[in-house]
């Protein structure tokens, strides 16, 4: 993907890729700032924060509607590591969204009301997503089994719900000030818009606001795990389900290639092994995914699936482990791994297929230290061997560096 | 600097130019072609005349297409995934009420070996038994899952309230109904409507002259009609007889949330009100400023999204809101729709609010042709009723010229709302 470069005194970084063939123009802002950075007694506050940015600014009453006169559309996520705002517009219509998105980074209007109302959404959002599901709350109960020390152990919506109930006016202001800055975000574009116009209408906008003091990260890192860890929980679900996790080495590391294609060895497509031994073959499962959950810092590797009818949850902890020690003692055949790195290699062009993903992609390199990666990862997941996965097999997925959680049927309907 | 000033803003007024053209395949199968994209990958949608209201059975449609994969005479369904899967490809199927689906995603560079594999798949499926017990096994799982979840319950009795729960749009399938389905009925179902007759193509990606030879190549000169083939004739759909207005309750004592639907059916694109209402939906909570989600979740927050829509079917249409919100206020929540729909039925809509949603929506049309793939999934949705981009055209005049009158008549002849159905799942808890 080709792109121009700028970078404002105030400390904001500017990434433009020129797209003409689209009639949009799409913009994403990336906070370095999530969930890994929050106070353990506030926890989940990034993303409450995040519903914040759409209650107003200094001079813009309300972010949304201005947008969509514009003929645009927004959205924002926030994770463990970053919290993302993008929008797309029609290219006549993009200072817009300089405007806007200039506005809000420049200064919040700190409105209690919108505290008020989204901490009322966030809590409709923990319970629709987390505790109104089956299995909904598993990754509540897997982090902190697997992580004891590194904030990775809460997930982005929060600990629990009085952490949300609990948030202050003082306390967004203080996480405004502290985190939001042109000096701890990258700003990028993808679509109709020349680099030059892009970077002009960047200093009128971005230009005028003042870098900010953000403090150095001093996150605590996960000790080495030593013993096995298991985890039961009893809920009226429908049959078990397992959830297995193994700490891998962060997204710097080589580790992190080669077990990306190890899960998709394992589980990315019907012809996966998971799926045509344990689905299929066996019938232990009647779903089942491995998949590295992708953070900057060490992440897991996990495999998770609802057990088939009928099966207990042991014999399938068992095979899911029997299929592990097949990585390790039987070598890769070239054809398997060759159809994994083709399959990434597709699926990469196919993320970069419209504006709104180029402009999230271009930012999301750039984060992790400098956009022009975006070249560079499909020779990474090239130059992945079979020795290598069978190693890092060993290495990684190991009994003592494992986290099990399981669901029992506790019998209720 | 003016911060408090919007700069100023260019009202579009016309659609991209985009270039798609209509053909056939040597076998008569109808094919549209769009070219679109610069990445060197395709598209090819097989698009079948194969949804559930043609079964006989319930699941006999969406079976027989999430089995079509599974194995041929001499392939099993994982060396078939493996192939395509090594070419770096990957094939979608779904199957709905109308249309059932193989959309097929490629690199231009594979695509040949591609199309080769899937018409062996698609005109030779074996649909072995032991392959189906062991899907038919695993959706029994998560249909358990399913009616666990509040929201589905209330989806699946809020569409058998509103077309019959014996009509084939109304249908709605159980545990229960999924036991008895054999291969044969697969079998007989795919050579009914898995042919040349009952067949449409879609093409997409930037170099579309280069993959026609190959579609009629694989779909077409390979797949002849033959002389004494019988073609079905598409059953007529049951006539829809006019939905009484009902309130349902599911009570779920243990869940956390109610799930709300409210709505009724109508009618679909082809009908000359129904890009009007289009209007009056999106209004109404058919973007993230509409007036629901303004008062439900922006003012109370009683929920984390509440949406209305209009869906098209072939032969008809329906208008739902849906909503998970907070248990205790599922009646006010129901209150305030009703309460927004009856201000849109009887009050005229404001100049400022009107000016947005004619931006928004022109902007939103303009969003959804951006990038060749979702460009063909709105043709897709158009070409099922023989429509084309001429729709969006007339459609964007539309929202430029609808008066505040005309909205509040068209929502006052749709959408009255003592004409409409409500359905509620949850613990049925109370405010007082």
């Amino acid at each position: 993907m080709e792109y121009t470069r700028y970078l404002l005194d105030n400390g904001l970084r500017v990434l433009v890729n020129s797209d003409y063939n689209s009639p949009m123009v799409a913009m994403n802002i990336l906070y370095d700032i999530g969930a890994r950075d929050e106070d353990p007694s506030l926890t989940g506050f990034a993303h409450l924060f995040e519903h914040l940015m759409f209650g107003g600014s200094a001079n813009i009453p309300d972010f949304d509607s201005p947008l969509q006169m514009a003929g645009g559309e927004n959205n924002a996520y926030t994770n463990n590591d970053y919290t993302d705002y993008h929008l797309t517009l029609p290219f006549q219509n993009l200072e817009t969204g300089f405007w806007l998105e200039s506005d809000r980074m420049n200064e919040l209007a700190f409105s209690q009301d919108s505290l008020d109302v989204q901490r009322k959404v966030v809590i409709e959002e923990y319970r629709q997503r987390y505790l109104n599901q089956p299995y909904g709350d598993a990754w509540l109960y897997l982090k902190p089994l697997a992580y004891k020390v590194h904030p990775y152990l809460w997930s982005t919506i929060g600990k629990e719900i009085s952490h949300i109930e609990n948030a202050r006016l003082s306390d967004v202001k203080k996480f405004f000030y502290g985190n939001y800055a042109p000096n701890n975000a990258i700003l990028t574009l993808s679509g109709s818009i020349k680099p030059e116009e892009a970077h002009e209408l960047a200093k009128k906008w971005f230009g005028p606001i003042p870098s900010r003091e953000i403090k150095i990260r001093n996150i605590p890192q996960e000790p080495v795990q030593t013993d096995y860890r298991y985890l039961e929980v009893q809920r009226p679900v429908p049959s078990p389900a397992v959830y297995i996790a193994w700490h891998m080495g962060d997204r710097f590391s080589r580790e992190y290639y080669i077990l990306d294609l190890l899960s998709d060895i394992l589980s990315n497509g019907m012809s996966a092994r998971l799926f045509l031994r344990l689905v299929k073959d066996r019938q232990l499962f009647s779903d089942i995914d491995a998949y590295i959950t992708g953070d900057r810092d060490p992440g897991l590797f996990v495999i998770s699936g609802r057990l088939a009818s009928g099966i207990a949850a042991e014999s399938g902890i068992k095979a899911i482990h029997e299929e592990i020690a097949r990585i390790i003692s039987e070598p890769i055949a070239e054809r398997e791994l060759n159809k994994v790195k083709n399959r990434a290699e597709s699926q990469f062009l196919f993320s970069n297929m419209n504006v709104q993903n180029k402009a999230m992609n271009l930012a999301y390199f750039e984060w992790l230290g400098n956009a022009d990666m975006i070249g560079c990862e499909m020779d990474l997941i090239r130059s992945v061997t079979v020795a290598e996965i069978k190693a890092t097999a060993e290495n990684v997925l190991r009994e003592t560096n494992c986290s099990c959680l399981v669901y029992i049927n506790n019998g209720e309907k | 600097m003016d911060r408090k000033t919007i700069p100023e803003i260019k009202t579009v007024t016309r659609l991209p130019l985009i270039h798609t053209e209509n053909t056939r395949l040597s076998n008569g199968i109808p094919v549209v072609i769009i070219a679109a994209g610069t990445e060197p990958v395709c598209r090819v949608d097989l698009v079948f005349e194969a949804g559930s209201r043609y079964q006989d059975n319930i699941f006999q449609a969406s079976l027989t297409n999430q089995m079509i994969p599974e194995g041929t005479g001499n392939l099993t369904g994982g060396s078939i995934a493996e192939e395509f899967e090594f070419y770096g490809s990957y094939f979608n199927i779904s199957a709905d009420r109308d249309e059932a689906d193989i959309t097929i995603h490629s690199l231009e560079k594979h695509l040949e070996p591609v199309l080769s594999l899937m018409s062996q798949v698609l005109i030779h499926p074996a649909f072995p038994e032991e392959e189906l017990n062991i899907i038919k096994a695993n959706r029994i799982e998560s249909m358990k899952v399913d009616d666990q979840r509040v929201e589905s319950l209330a989806r699946k009795q809020f569409n058998k309230e509103i077309y019959g729960e014996n009509h084939p749009y109304g249908i709605v399938g159980e545990i229960a109904d999924i036991t008895g389905i054999k291969s044969a009925a697969l079998t007989s179902f795919h050579s009914r409507f898995y042919n040349q007759s009952h067949c449409r193509i879609m093409i997409t990606g930037p170099h579309p002259d280069q993959y026609l030879p190959l579609v009629d190549q694989y779909f077409g000169i390979n797949w002849p009609v033959n002389g004494d083939q019988k073609i079905t004739a598409l059953p007529e759909l049951p006539t829809i007889l006019p939905c009484v207005p009902k309130r349902c309750i599911i009570t779920r004592p243990d869940a956390v949330q109610t799930a709300i639907r409210i709505g009724k059916p109508l009618f679909n694109r082809l009908h000359p009100d129904f890009q009007g209402l289009t209007i009056v939906n999106t209004i109404l909570g058919g973007y993230f400023g509409s007036r629901l989600m303004s008062n439900i979740r922006e003012e109370k927050g009683y929920t984390y999204g509440i949406a209305s829509h209009l869906l098209s079917l072939r032969d008809s249409g329906y208008f739902v809101i849906g909503s998970t919100v907070k248990a205790e206020v599922w009646e006010e929540t129901i209150t305030e729709c009703m309460k927004e729909i009856d201000r849109l039925c009887t009050e005229k809509v404001k100049t400022g609010e009107l000016e947005l949603v004619r931006n928004y929506l022109t902007g939103q049309i303009q969003r959804s042709l951006d990038g060749p793939f979702q460009l063909a999934d709105q043709l897709r949705a158009l070409w099922m009723h023989d429509l084309d981009l001429n729709f969006l055209s007339v459609f964007m005049e539309l929202i430029n010229a609808i008066t505040p009158e005309e909205i509040r008549d068209l929502a006052a002849r749709h959408l009255h709302p003592a004409n409409l159905t409500v359905v509620a799942a949850g613990p049925m808890k109370s405010s007082d």
